[in-house]
C-alpha cells in the first residue's frame, strides 16, 4: 500500500533518517521501533507529507505521494505525540471541525461520529470542554478525531507514552484489534520493546538506519539461531543484538 | 550564596534570549531617534496658496516677506482655495482682495482673508500665529525669553521621558516576563522544595534589571548629551540614588501582576496598561497634566512616574536640589515602599 | 468552501469561549477612547501668571487686565522677582512677565521644560498681542471644516485609528501563535486544506469581529464627542475594511516569526508602535525629519487611513481627493498578505 523508497532526511549535520526502505501492506499492523532520537517521527512526518525527504520517495497505492498530497492526506489519519486539541471546544466540537476541514459532509460526519463515540466510550464526556478532561479521555478524543474522517491508514505516533499498563493492554487488545478488523491499515511507533508483541510486522530502527524488518516471532527465531540461545529471547534482548 | 546563585541564572536568560537583550540595549536607542529626530513641534515644510486678486506692489511685497518665512516650503499662486485644501494641497490660502493697497494708502482698514484647513486646528492656528506676525509685525515692546529651553527643543524634554518610560520597561515589563516564565515552566517548583527565601529570590530576580537600568540610563543620557546636547544641570549622584525608588515600584508592580495572573499573554496585558500607558500619557511626558480634566488629573497622583518626570527634568534641566522636590521624593518613596511590601508578600505567599 | 466554514465556526467558538478577547474588544477599547480622547484632545486652558514690577501703574493694571480678559491667562498676583523665577523653576507659575522701568518694556517668562504647554503660550501671547496693536491691515482667518477650532474633531478620530489596529493585530496575532504554542498547528499541517483555505478561515472571523467592533466604537466616539460626518459613509467603510486587513496582516505576520503569545504580542507591538507614534496624530508630519517624512508617508498606513478618516469626516472628501491613500491602502494590504501567504506557505506545507 505505502512504499517507502530509500528517504534520507538530516538536518544541518545530523542524519536523523539514513536511506530508509521499506513497505506497509494493507491491512496490517505495522510497528516502528526504535529508542528516543531513532528518528521515528522524522520518518512519519515524512510519511505525512510534512518534511520533505533529502533523497527518496514514498509511493502510495503506486503514485508519488506529493503528486497528490491533498488526496492522498484525506485518506490517512494521524495522532501525534502531543495531544492536538483545541482545549476551548468540547469533543464534539472539534471533531465536527475535523470533518469539516477534511469536507466530510454532515450526515456522513454524524453517523460516523455516534458510531466512534459509542466505541471510545465518551458518551459522558461529549459536551466536556477539552480543558476539563483527564489525560486518558483526552487521548481517546484525539484518536476518535483522527478518525473522523474515516482514513485507511493511520500513523499513531507514541500512542501510549505516559499510560499504565492496564490502559496500554486495553489500547492494543480492544481498540486497535478492533480498528484492524474494520480494514484499517495502522502504524504506531513506540520506543516500549515489550509492545513489539502487538505487532504483525516490527521495523527496527536505529539511529536512523534499518536494523530489521520482520515479524515478531521470525526476529527472535533469528536471534536464537545466531546466538545459540536455549529459548526464544524478548524484544528488548533482539534490539540490543540488532544493534550490535 | 543562594542569591547570587539567581542573579546569574538570571542573567543567563538574559544574555541568552535575544529579545530581551533587544529590549535592554537597541530599545532605548530606538526610541530616543525617533522621539529626537521624528518628533518634532515646531512647524515646518508648510505649504501656503496664494490667491492675490489686487495684484499691486504692496500685496507682492507681503508675499514676499512670506515667502523668507523659514516655516514654510511652497508660497505659490493658486485660484481655488477650496480643492486644494480639502485635497491637503495647501495648508491655508491667502486670499487678497481687490483694492486692498488702495484701501491701504488711504489709511482704511486693509483686509486679508486667510483660509485655513482646520481639520488640524493646532497647526491652523499656529499658522495663523506666523502669518499674523509676519504681515502686521510683532508689538516691539514685548519681550519673550523661554527659561530651561530658550530654543524650545522637544528633546530636552522628551529625554528625560524616555528614561521613564524605559525603566517602566526594564522594572515591571522585563521582571514580569521573568516570573511568569517560571510559573509557566513550572520552574517556580525548584524554589518552593529549596530552602530558599522570599527575599532571596527578590534581590535576586531584581539586581540583575537594577544593573541594566543603570547602564540604560547612563546610555541615554550620554547619546542625549551628544546627540542633543541635553543640558545636566544638576546633581548626577541625586539622579541614580532616587532612580532607584522609582525603579522599585516598577518591580513591585510587575512582580505583583505576574503572581496574580501567572501567564504570559494576561500578566503582559495588565502590566502594558498599569505601568506603561499611564508612563507615556498620565506623567506629563507629552500631555500636560494641568489640561486634563479633574477626575484624570487626580488619578494622575497614582502614577509614580509623574514624580519621576518631575525630579528627572528638575534636575537635568533646572538644575533643582533635593529640597526643591522634596514633596515629589516622600511620594516617590510611599510608593517604593508601599508596593515593595505587597510583591514581597505576594512572593513569599508564591514560595511558601 | 467546507473546510473554510469548519475553521471559521471553531475559531468563533474560542473567541466567544475566552473572557480575554472579550474583555478586549469590549471594555478596553472603549476606556483607551475615553481616557486618549480626552488627554490628548485637550487645549490649554490656563497659564498660571505672575508680574514683577517696580512700581504698580496704571497702565501695568491695565495691561494685566486686558491680559486675563483674553481667557488664556489666569492672574497669580505680584511677586519678588527672585521668588517670581523659584516659582517658575518649581513649576507653580507657567508663566512670569516682568515690566520695565519706563518705556513699558516687558518680559515674558516661560517655563521650556514642560511638555508642550510653552509652544502654546507663545501661540496666546502672540494672538494676545495683536490684539492691543492698532495698525490697518487686519487678517481675518476663516477656519475651514472646523469653524469652532475644537481639538476633539482632530485628535478622536486619531484615538480612534489606533485602537483599531492595536485591536486588529493583537487579537489575530494570538490566533495564530496559540496554534503553534498549543501544537494544533499540526492539524493544519495534515489537513488537505490549501493555505489560502487556512488563511481566510483563519481571517474571516477577526475581520468581522473587528468590523463590527470597529464600527461600534465609532458609532459610540461620534456621538459621545459629537464628530462631524460630512462624508460618503459607504467610501469610510470601503476603506475601514482595508485597514482592518492591514492590522490582520500585521498581526499574522508578527506571529508566524513568533513561537508563543507572549513573543507575538511583543512583536505586534514594536512593529505597530513606531507607526502609530509617528502616523501624525500625536506630532505634526511636516515637521518631522526628511527620513521619517519619507517613512511615513511611504510605508505608515496608520498615517493614511488617518487621512482618509479625517477627510471623510470633517471635509466630506470623495474619492477623488483622498486617492493616494486609499490605493496605498489597497496596495498595502495586499502586499502584507502576499507576504504571509509566502510564509504560511513555507511553514504550513512543505
Amino acid at each position: 500500500m505505502i512504499e517507502v523508497k530509500s528517504i534520507s532526511k538530516s538536518f544541518g549535520k545530523i542524519e536523523a533518517v539514513k536511506d530508509l526502505s521499506f513497505e506497509i501492506k494493507r491491512g496490517e499492523i505495522f510497528g516502528f521501533l526504535g529508542p528516543n532520537g531513532a528518528g521515528k517521527t522524522t520518518t512519519i512526518k515524512i510519511l505525512l507529507g510534512i518534511l520533505r525527504p533529502d533523497k527518496g520517495e514514498i509511493f502510495f497505492e503506486g503514485e508519488n505521494i506529493l503528486k497528490n498530497i491533498e488526496e492522498y492526506r484525506k485518506r490517512i489519519g494521524y495522532v501525534s505525540q502531543e495531544v492536538s486539541l483545541y482545549k476551548d471546544l468540547n469533543i464534539f466540537e472539534n471533531a465536527e471541525f475535523r470533518a469539516g476541514i477534511y469536507g466530510v459532509k454532515k450526515e456522513k460526519f454524524l453517523e460516523n461520529y455516534k458510531i466512534l463515540l459509542e466505541k471510545f466510550g465518551l458518551k459522558l464526556w461529549e459536551k466536556e470542554i477539552i480543558k476539563n478532561l483527564p489525560t486518558g479521555i483526552e487521548r481517546k478524543a484525539s484518536l476518535l478525531c483522527a478518525l473522523i474522517h474515516n482514513p485507511e491508514i493511520l500513523f499513531l505516533d507514541e500512542p501510549t507514552s505516559g499510560m499504565d499498563p492496564l490502559s496500554r493492554f486495553k489500547f492494543f487488545n480492544e481498540l486497535i484489534k478492533e480498528l484492524k478488523e474494520k480494514g484499517k491499515t495502522i502504524l504506531i511507533t513506540t520506543h516500549y520493546m515489550e509492545e513489539a508483541e502487538y505487532f504483525e510486522r516490527i521495523l527496527l530502527i536505529h539511529n536512523g538506519e534499518k536494523k530489521a524488518l520482520d515479524t515478531p516471532e521470525n526476529l527472535k527465531e533469528v536471534v536464537k539461531r545466531e546466538k545459540k540461545l536455549e529459548k526464544l529471547p524478548d524484544m528488548e534482548e533482539v534490539f540490543m543484538e540488532m544493534i550490535k | 550564596m543562594k542569591i547570587k546563585g539567581i542573579i546569574k541564572k538570571e542573567f543567563l536568560h538574559i544574555i541568552r534570549d535575544e529579545r530581551t537583550l533587544y529590549i535592554s540595549f537597541i530599545l532605548p536607542i530606538l526610541l530616543l531617534i525617533i522621539f529626537g529626530y521624528a518628533i518634532r513641534t515646531d512647524l515646518r515644510n508648510i505649504n501656503i496658496g496664494i490667491i492675490d486678486y489686487d495684484d499691486k506692489y504692496l500685496t507682492k511685497k507681503i508675499i514676499e516677506e512670506i515667502k523668507k518665512e523659514e516655516i514654510f516650503s511652497k508660497v505659490e499662486r493658486t485660484y481655488e482655495f477650496y480643492e486644494d485644501l480639502k485635497s491637503r494641497k495647501y495648508k491655508g490660502v491667502l486670499i487678497f482682495p481687490e483694492g486692498f493697497t488702495r484701501k491701504f494708502e488711504k489709511k482704511e482698514y486693509a483686509e486679508i482673508e486667510l483660509i485655513l484647513d482646520a481639520s488640524d486646528n493646532q497647526m491652523a492656528e499656529n499658522i495663523e500665529g506666523y502669518i499674523r506676525q509676519k504681515i502686521i509685525g510683532g508689538n516691539k515692546n514685548l519681550q519673550i525669553n523661554i527659561l530651561f529651553n530658550p530654543e524650545m527643543k522637544s528633546t530636552y524634554f522628551i529625554v528625560p521621558g524616555i528614561i521613564a518610560i524605559i525603566f517602566m520597561v526594564i522594572s515591571a515589563i522585563l521582571t514580569s516576563i521573568t516570573l511568569t516564565k517560571e510559573f509557566e515552566n513550572n520552574s517556580i517548583e525548584i524554589y518552593k522544595v529549596s530552602k530558599i527565601k522570599g527575599y532571596e529570590l527578590y534581590i535576586g530576580k531584581i539586581i540583575p534589571y537594577i544593573i541594566i537600568g543603570y547602564i540604560q540610563l547612563t546610555l541615554v543620557l550620554l547619546l542625549g548629551k551628544i546627540l542633543f546636547n541635553i543640558p545636566l544641570k544638576g546633581n548626577l549622584f541625586l539622579l541614580y540614588f532616587l532612580s532607584l525608588f522609582f525603579l522599585f515600584t516598577g518591580f513591585g508592580i510587575g512582580i505583583t501582576i505576574s503572581t496574580i495572573f501567572k501567564e504570559g499573554r494576561s500578566t503582559l496585558m495588565a502590566v502594558w496598561l498599569s505601568t506603561l500607558m499611564p508612563s507615556i500619557f498620565l506623567s506629563g511626558f507629552l500631555f500636560p497634566i494641568e489640561n486634563m480634566p479633574v477626575f484624570l488629573q487626580l488619578l494622575t497622583y497614582l502614577v509614580p512616574a509623574r514624580y519621576f518626570l518631575y525630579i528627572l527634568r528638575g534636575i537635568l534641566l533646572k538644575g533643582l536640589g533635593f529640597k526643591d522636590f522634596f514633596p515629589e521624593f516622600i511620594a516617590l518613596l510611599i510608593f517604593s515602599l508601599f508596593l515593595i511590601a505587597v510583591s514581597s508578600i505576594r512572593i513569599k505567599k508564591e514560595i511558601g | 468552501m467546507n473546510g473554510i466554514k469548519a475553521i471559521i465556526k471553531k475559531e468563533f467558538i474560542e473567541i466567544i469561549r475566552d473572557k480575554r478577547n472579550f474583555y478586549m474588544v469590549t471594555i478596553a477599547p472603549f476606556i483607551l477612547l475615553l481616557l486618549f480622547g480626552y488627554i490628548i484632545s485637550l487645549d490649554l486652558k490656563k497659564v498660571e501668571t505672575g508680574y514683577f514690577c517696580e512700581n504698580e501703574n496704571k497702565e501695568i493694571r491695565e495691561f494685566i487686565y486686558s491680559l486675563t480678559a483674553s481667557g488664556f491667562f489666569i492672574n497669580k498676583g505680584f511677586f519678588e522677582k527672585e521668588r517670581l523665577i523659584e516659582e517658575i523653576k518649581r513649576g507653580n507659575l507657567k508663566m512670569g512677565i516682568i515690566f520695565g522701568k519706563k518705556n513699558r518694556e516687558i518680559l515674558f517668562l516661560i517655563d521650556g521644560s514642560q511638555g508642550l504647554s510653552a509652544q502654546k503660550i507663545l501661540g496666546y501671547i502672540s494672538k494676545f498681542s495683536q490684539n492691543i496693536k492698532k495698525g490697518n491691515i487686519e487678517i481675518k482667518p476663516v477656519y475651514l471644516f472646523n469653524p469652532s477650532l475644537e481639538t476633539k474633531n482632530y485628535t478622536v478620530p486619531g484615538v480612534f485609528v489606533i485602537i483599531v489596529i492595536i485591536i486588529s493585530s493583537i487579537l489575530t496575532g494570538i490566533s495564530f501563535t496559540i496554534e503553534k504554542e498549543r501544537k494544533t498547528i499540526e492539524i493544519f499541517n495534515i489537513s488537505p486544506l490549501k493555505p489560502h483555505q487556512v488563511i481566510i478561515g483563519k481571517i474571516t472571523p477577526y475581520t468581522v469581529l473587528t468590523f463590527i467592533d470597529g464600527i461600534l466604537i465609532f458609532s459610540f466616539a461620534k456621538i459621545f464627542f459629537k464628530i462631524p460626518f460630512k462624508g460618503n459613509p459607504f467610501l469610510l467603510i470601503l476603506i475601514f475594511f482595508f485597514y482592518i486587513l492591514i492590522g490582520l496582516g500585521i498581526g499574522m505576520l508578527a506571529s508566524l516569526i513568533s513561537k508563543t503569545q507572549r513573543e507575538s504580542m511583543l512583536g505586534t507591538f514594536l512593529i505597530i508602535f513606531p507607526f502609530i507614534l509617528l502616523s501624525g496624530i500625536f506630532f505634526p508630519i511636516e515637521s518631522m525629519s526628511e527620513f521619517f517624512r519619507f517613512f511615513t508617508n511611504y510605508f505608515n498606513p496608520v498615517t493614511h487611513f488617518l487621512i482618509c478618516l479625517r477627510s471623510i469626516l470633517l471635509k466630506g472628501a470623495n474619492i477623488k481627493e483622498i486617492y493616494f491613500s486609499f490605493i496605498f491602502l489597497i496596495i498595502y494590504s495586499f502586499f502584507i498578505f502576499t507576504i504571509s501567504y509566502i510564509l504560511i506557505l513555507k511553514k504550513l506545507k512543505l
